[in-house]
């Protein structure tokens, strides 16, 4: 399927019918979620209307990860076959992650607060998606820093393959060192003792909801960067005849 | 844990998360039209330019 | 063995230009004077804190020294030698790395020791401190020649070069610093610690020199 699609007229048509419909599955179920989430469902037995955070934070953790998963997996494929559309996949997936990484931070301190009485703490889990934040940092600095926009993109590619094979030890070492600190003691947990049914319907329709968004996302800023490399591919042809 | 929390209780928590949410969400989706405004204006250009 | 050679030119290179040793062991020793000035001087604290600023401190000596680990040889062709020498560049990679790291990183687990020991760690914790830095700093020299493979050279090379090499370091940070706080409470999870830190560098001398090789490569096209 990837290679059928790296033909960019192939990808455009793909695009053609992809992008409205993930926007509008996303703007679907995001209603959906909101609603079953803010308004057709009880508060929380211990956590009150707080537990409705959950339903924001939770899509966002899971984008966080996801989306540089995503990101990793097209700069393999850029790195070994070289299609262009896998590195256009890449950069378009950087910000997009790079936001619901951070928007994961911050709902996730701002449901901390009343539940735990913190803002922050250094759990795993947190400093895990705040890692997160750092990688997806780094690769859009990377590829703003090198002018060579070929270097660029190779080097960038490297950066998230090696950022893949390292999330796991990361991951390991961030968890050991919170079970040195905490003991398993306060225990961070995004769903408390036990999710319940009433809970679980819009968490999952906010999750879905939440994926669809970002998929339209990522093709729209696919579709408006392979625009904008073929206005720079004219540009360069028009500037060398002049 | 710090106990049951009242139902009602710390809403303005949940109305920051959502808002925040929202501003971030629409922020990105601002800045992706912006960009895709900006490409088509610039790939419309170069191809009025080409074709003259 | 040819990859011999190149490690000895590195250590030979590394140990005469640009302060050789004396530079990274200099900053090291500035940092670690300043931050009980910053932190407050309560020998709790400095204890308590001890193992990780110093392990912390490492990190940013070991950046010091990032953007002069490529930047040159890209340019006056040394790079372009290396790999016309029919040598696998991961080869002359990780030669290289290690070269410089000998020759200009080995003052530090001593330095490592006495600033433990000033901050307030019993002798013992604090050659246990050391001797996980020694375990450490090729996994961090290693890590740190792989950001530079990428970013130097590139606009605010060196900011990019540490915002990348961060979150790398981050396994070796956890597992350095806690076998010196755990050797310091007498826990016996300090050797399990150290033994990570020893794995996370052999896990990082056998992968690392791919992905600089890999960088180099990109840069030479």
């Amino acid at each position: 399927m990837i290679s059928y699609l790296a033909n960019p007229k192939r990808f455009e048509a793909f695009a053609r019918i992809a992008i409205p419909v993930c926007g509008g599955l996303a703007l679907l179920l995001i209603a959906a979620g909101l609603w079953f989430g803010l308004l057709d469902s009880p508060p929380d037995r211990y956590q009150g209307d707080t537990i409705r955070i959950m339903y924001v934070h939770v899509p966002a953790a899971w984008l966080g990860l996801g989306l540089y998963l995503a990101m990793a997996v097209a700069s393999f494929v850029y790195f070994i076959w070289r299609h262009n559309l896998a590195d256009v996949a890449a950069t378009a997936l950087a910000p997009v992650g790079a936001v619901f990484a951070a928007i994961c931070l911050v709902t996730g301190a701002i449901w901390g607060k009343p539940t735990w009485t913190v803002w922050w703490v250094w759990d795993a889990r947190l400093t895990s998606m705040l890692i997160q934040f750092l990688l997806f940092l780094g690769y859009i600095a990377l590829r703003a820093a090198i002018e060579d926009e070929r270097l660029a993109a190779r080097s960038a590619a490297i950066l998230a393959m090696v950022g893949l094979v390292n999330l796991p030890i990361v991951r390991f070492s961030v968890e050991w060192w919170d079970g040195l600190l905490h003991q398993g003691a306060t225990v961070f947990r995004a769903d408390g003792p036990a999710i319940h049914g009433s809970q679980l319907l819009p968490l999952m329709i906010m999750v879905f909801g939440f994926t669809f968004l970002a998929g339209w996302m990522v093709l729209y800023r696919m579709r408006s960067a392979i625009m904008s490399r073929k206005a720079g591919n004219l540009q360069r042809i028009r500037e060398a005849k002049a | 844990m710090t106990g049951v929390i009242e139902p009602g209780e710390y809403l303005e928590f949940v109305w920051a998360a959502y808002g925040l949410t929202v501003l971030g969400v629409g922020g990105l989706i601002a800045f992706i039209l912006a960009e895709r405004a900006l490409a088509s204006r610039h790939l419309k250009r170069e191809e009025d330019e080409a074709d003259k | 063995m040819r990859a011999g050679r190149i490690f000895l030119r590195e250590a030979r290179l590394g140990f005469a230009g640009g302060g050789g040793p004396a530079a990274p062991a200099a900053f090291f020793l500035a940092c670690l004077t300043l931050a009980p000035l910053a932190i407050g001087q309560s020998p709790e604290t400095l204890q308590a804190a001890g193992p990780g600023i110093i392990c912390f401190v490492t990190l940013l000596a070991v950046l010091q020294g990032a953007e002069r680990l490529f930047g040159e040889d890209v340019t006056d062709g040394t790079l372009e030698a290396y790999a016309l020498s029919g040598m696998p560049l991961s080869i002359v990679a990780l030669a290289k790395v290690l070269g410089v790291a000998a020759a200009t990183m080995w003052p530090l687990p001593l330095v490592a020791w006495g600033a433990g020991i000033a901050y307030g760690l019993p002798a013992e914790a604090a050659g246990i401190l050391a001797l996980s830095l020694t375990a450490a700093i090729p996994g961090l020299c290693l890590i740190t020649a792989m950001a530079a493979a990428l970013a130097a050279g590139a606009r605010r090379g060196g900011l990019v070069i540490a915002l990348i090499a961060a979150p790398l370091a981050i396994p070796l940070m956890v597992f350095t610093a806690s076998a010196g706080r755990a050797s310091l409470a007498g826990d016996p999870a300090a050797s399990a610690n150290l033994m990570l830190s020893c794995a996370s560098s052999l896990f990082l001398v056998a992968l690392a020199p791919f992905a600089i090789a890999a960088a180099l490569r990109a840069r030479l096209e």
